[in-house]
């Protein structure tokens, strides 16, 4: 069904295929089908995740990206029924015996507004490592350092660590829930939308901070921003009306995608 | 406009610099090799033309990308745009190189005129120089460099040509024998020229780099 081929002979689909030998691959989706109720909401959408990218998921309102997005942690259990495989590390997080709870650790998920608890910074990093029982301080300590470093917020807030989360600008916000997610150490992040409530300044350093971050973490981000996808990430995903259309590099999508429709999508065209 | 679009800017000028380092080489050996007649230095000036022709089609893709990615404005753009147009008078200038080139392998075994020849090698001396000041002004984005180059070359390499034209229609006019050979000359003062007008072209992208401005330095 990839890859087949439209109108003037360009292809109607066009999905990037990863040499497995070049390539590590951290998440994969095989045979996905999302409904909501008996509504198809998503398919067509055998994707792969190289480790140490950031792959943009681009598309209209309603095209499934945010749906998709939410299945590879799990997060439409009890909102929507998930059908096919979801392999992380080569194991299908599908299955209903896997522990969500474990899943989610490991593939954590920043939204699209700043939710921080109404806690201090402090206890809005660590709340998780506490709930599980982990209350050494220096260890706690170390976390939150780390953390809020890798998230760019630590010298912004390191004075002020037993204030409310709740007081932060929103960007600042939007950080200290990244070293939130990240204190549970995951391997992959997912972010809906997370520069669509901050301002201009505040999302060029949050882009800065996902550009470290994927040194050491396989990022997939929904963006509406298109300028944001052509911008940050390595590999893009132009979704429509449930299905991924096309899957390439980023560079490829926003020269010469190989889809017209992408093409219509990324220069306003569209619709 | 971020860390990513500058540092892919520093290595989009590196390309460039090194692109012109190869055209301002192709420039000085093709003058060389016909002042000498060595065809093996006018041969290696040809094949090395296919290395330059790539590298331009390589810069002109990246700044494609680099324009769709980030969606410059103001002295980024100006970067950007500035390369873009820039490396096609390279590219082109790189072409007129070759032609000096292919001419030392055609008048091989020909009548020649000594003092005309005398008078293209002054001529491509000083296209080289101007080349490669032009090439450095624009490096440096010292719009000031760039408009002494191009105003003090100008009238020289005018005069120069002229020098070279005069005395090759008139042995034409002389002896049938010596026409091929002083088309060549009169061929070769002419790519000569288009290179001076070509690092002029430069000189007038350094000024709209540093400035914003488009100019007509001639």
């Amino acid at each position: 069904m990839q890859n087949t081929v439209g109108l003037n002979n360009k292809p109607k689909r066009f999905i990037y295929d990863f040499n497995p030998e070049e390539t590590e691959i951290t998440m994969q989706t095989k045979d996905l089908e999302i409904y909501y109720g008996k509504t198809l909401a998503m398919h067509n959408a055998d994707l792969q995740f190289q480790k140490n990218t950031i792959t943009a998921l681009i598309g209209p309102s309603g095209s499934g990206k945010s749906t998709f997005l939410r299945a590879l942690n799990r997060m439409n259990d009890g909102v929507a029924t998930v059908k096919g495989e979801i392999l992380y590390q080569g194991v299908d997080i599908n299955q209903p015996k896997i522990d969500v709870y474990e899943v989610r650790r490991r593939i954590g998920m920043v939204f699209q507004r700043p939710n921080p608890f109404a806690k201090s910074i402090y206890d809005n990093v660590t709340f998780a490592l506490q709930r599980r029982g982990i209350h050494d301080k220096k260890t706690l300590d170390q976390v939150v350092e780390t953390t809020l470093k890798q998230a760019a917020v630590w010298d912004q807030v390191k004075d002020s660590l037993n204030k409310s989360a709740l007081s932060l600008s929103g960007g600042q916000a939007q950080r200290v829930c990244i070293a939130r997610a990240l204190a549970v150490q995951p391997d992959v992040l997912l972010l809906d939308e997370p520069a669509s409530a901050l301002d201009p300044v505040s999302t060029q350093q949050l882009e800065a901070t996902l550009r470290e971050l994927k040194k050491d973490y396989t990022i997939i981000i929904v963006t509406h921003n298109m300028q944001q996808a052509a911008r940050l990430s390595d590999y893009t995903v132009f979704f429509n009306m449930g299905e991924a259309i096309e899957y390439n590099k980023t560079r490829k999508v926003f020269t010469r995608p190989k889809v017209q429709m992408t093409d219509d999508y990324v220069s306003g065209n569209f619709g | 406009m971020g860390k990513v679009f500058d540092e892919e800017i520093i290595t989009l000028k590196a390309d460039f610099m090194k692109l012109g380092a190869l055209v301002g080489e192709a420039v000085t050996h093709a003058g060389q090799a016909f002042v000498d007649h060595d065809i093996q230095k006018a041969q290696a000036v040809i094949t090395n033309d296919h290395d330059i022709n790539h590298l331009q089609i390589y810069i002109e893709k990246r700044s494609f990308e680099m324009i769709a990615l980030y969606q410059p404005v103001t002295g980024n753009l100006r970067e950007v745009v500035g390369i873009l147009k820039a490396v096609t008078d390279l590219e082109r200038a790189g072409d007129h190189a070759r032609n000096v080139a292919r001419s030392v392998i055609d008048i091989k075994g020909k009548e020649r005129i000594a003092s005309v020849e005398e008078i293209i090698a002054t001529m491509a001396q000083e296209v080289s120089q101007q080349y490669d000041k032009s090439i450095e002004s624009y490096g440096d984005a010292d719009q000031d460099k760039a408009k002494k180059t191009a105003q003090s070359y100008d009238k020289k390499i005018d005069e120069l040509y002229n020098d070279i034209a005069a005395p090759s229609y008139q042995a034409m006019a002389k002896n049938p024998e010596i026409v091929s050979s002083a088309i060549i000359y009169l061929n070769v003062a002419k790519d000569l020229g288009r290179v001076s007008d070509y690092s002029t072209n430069i000189c007038e992208w350094t000024v709209y780099l540093a400035t914003g401005k488009i100019i007509e330095l001639n």
